[in-house]
């Protein structure tokens, strides 16, 4: 990887990783898809660790939000979220 | 036309003494004069005025205001929320009681200003003599053009919750809502809705008749104005109306029954903070100088706890309740919460685990945000400060070496 092919890996998309937690039934897809941003707790409900998506897993994070079964994930422009 | 202001730090429950009962229209208006029509820009009074909500967040009101108007498209609702579900609050209810005209005065205005076509008053199930108190001041004044209806909210910790709320007028069903949507954006019948604690509505019946130069002159620190807390002494709630800015000690000095046994005192209900008395005892209660301290007055609550009482034993069995009142909706606060309550428990009785305390500060560290609304991070603000303030206390109880406070309590008796 170039140096500044890494450099965009790292930099941020501008997008934040949210758990709708009503939704979510602890599936625990998104932290084996994304371990950089999540880890679950001690009853299999995510820990969002980093919400910020780096460009380099966004494809990943893109694949959670698509495979969580109850839809509990999206992402958001970070100046929206809340 | 316009009656006098009230003088001094008594407003909300200046006039007839709250022993009297509901104030009637004829004596309301007597005393404090027709209430003004709500414009629009009875929202710059508020805004000068720095009116923060009553229902435990402190959020200015007029950009509340501002919110609602933005989208209401001349057909927005107000929601009156006197739901108080928190157990130590005896406030809310009082004013209902005593000032019902107060809080229509206010939901009329802000209908008036907002562009709001409904009031719903959301009143306790369990306060029925509240309820009954604002059906009967409605009565009193006749027809409207903006109409108004009273519905009872479940007796539950968190069904005042602004979105729980909504979704009981809507649906029946008083658990919180996935945010966004806010009620600002879509609430009663999917319209823009105002959301205001009963006292803050009071507070703007009287601004609206004596402006915000007038609500400025109460208060001793940066919050303006005065407030209404529930002094809970074991037991009974005394409800008293303050001026921002007064000290723990002196409210607690000012009432008759001694006091000065206390050891600590939890500052703001159930999602509040506990402090140790010699912490507490100066502290302004202003919600601005409780933030800096890392306390909030939430819904008002000032909560002494007794020598003798003890404080392990009484944050686990409000942790146990705050478990027992989660909505069932999200991981979290449905697992997380309930083993944290469970193993507190355990701890109070003596009878915890090696590692029960080191669990109990890993999970509560995983509560805050993590929830569709706000019960679990309240939950865990109130665990931290008793695992700070009894700190002493969970560490005896942990190892099983008996309670420190029923000792002292044995040593003063």
């Amino acid at each position: 990887m170039t140096v500044t092919g890494s450099r965009r890996a790292l930099a941020p998309t501008g997008l934040t990783l949210e758990v709708d937690r009503i939704k979510c039934d602890g599936h625990g897809l998104c932290a084996e898809l994304l371990p950089e941003m999540l880890e679950l707790d001690d009853w299999g409900y995510p820990i969002v660790r980093e919400a910020y998506v780096p460009h380099a897993i966004l494809e990943h994070a893109r694949r959670a939000v698509v495979d969580c079964p109850v839809m509990a994930l999206r992402l958001r422009a970070a100046d929206r979220a809340s | 036309m316009n009656g006098a202001a009230p003088a001094g730090g008594q407003r909300l429950l200046a006039g007839p003494s709250i022993q009297a009962g509901a104030e009637s229209m004829h004596d309301h208006r007597l005393r404090l004069g027709a209430v003004p029509t709500g414009s629009a820009g009875l929202i710059h009074t508020l805004e000068r005025s720095g009116l923060v909500g009553r229902g435990g967040a402190a959020f200015p009101v007029a950009r509340k205001w501002a919110a609602v108007a933005h989208e209401s498209g001349g057909d927005a609702r107000v929601l009156v929320n006197g739901a108080e579900g928190e157990p130590l609050s005896a406030k809310d209810r009082t004013l209902m009681v005593t000032r019902p005209h107060l809080i229509l005065d206010g939901a009329q205005l802000a209908a008036q200003a907002v562009g709001a076509r409904e009031i719903v008053l959301y009143v306790g199930e369990a306060h029925a003599d509240a309820r009954q108190a604002l059906e009967r001041a409605l009565a009193e004044r006749g027809r409207s053009r903006i109409s108004t209806r009273a519905v009872s909210a479940p007796d539950a910790f968190v069904a005042g919750e602004e979105t729980a709320a909504v979704h009981y007028i809507n649906d029946g069903d008083a658990r919180p809502t996935t945010k966004p949507p806010r009620p600002f954006e879509r609430g009663i019948g999917g319209r823009p809705t105002l959301v205001h604690n009963v006292e803050t509505l009071a507070h703007i019946a009287l601004i609206a008749r004596f402006g915000d130069e007038w609500h400025r002159s109460a208060g001793r620190g940066q919050t303006r104005g005065t407030t209404l807390v529930t002094l809970q002494t074991g037991g009974r709630g005394v409800v008293r109306e303050i001026e921002y800015g007064t000290r723990v000690g002196e409210l607690v000095a000012d009432q008759s029954a001694p006091h000065s046994a206390a050891q600590a005192v939890l500052l703001g209900g159930y999602h509040g903070t506990w402090l140790r008395r010699e912490d507490a005892w100066a502290l302004p209660l202003d919600p601005a100088a409780m933030r800096a301290a890392h306390a909030t007055l939430g819904t008002g609550v000032i909560g002494l706890l007794p020598l003798g009482v003890c404080g392990v034993s009484s944050s686990a069995r409000i942790t146990d309740y705050l478990a027992a009142q989660s909505t069932a909706q999200c991981g979290p606060c449905v697992f997380g919460l309930r083993a944290i309550a469970d193993a507190l428990l355990r701890i109070a009785a003596g009878r915890g685990a090696p590692d029960d305390l080191a669990r109990v500060q890993r999970w509560t560290g995983l509560l805050a945000g993590r929830g569709g609304c706000r019960h679990p991070d309240g939950a865990a603000v109130m665990i931290n400060s008793a695992l700070t303030t009894f700190a002493d206390d969970f560490a005896a109880h942990a190892r099983r070496r008996g309670c420190l406070a029923q000792r002292a309590g044995e040593a003063a008796a």
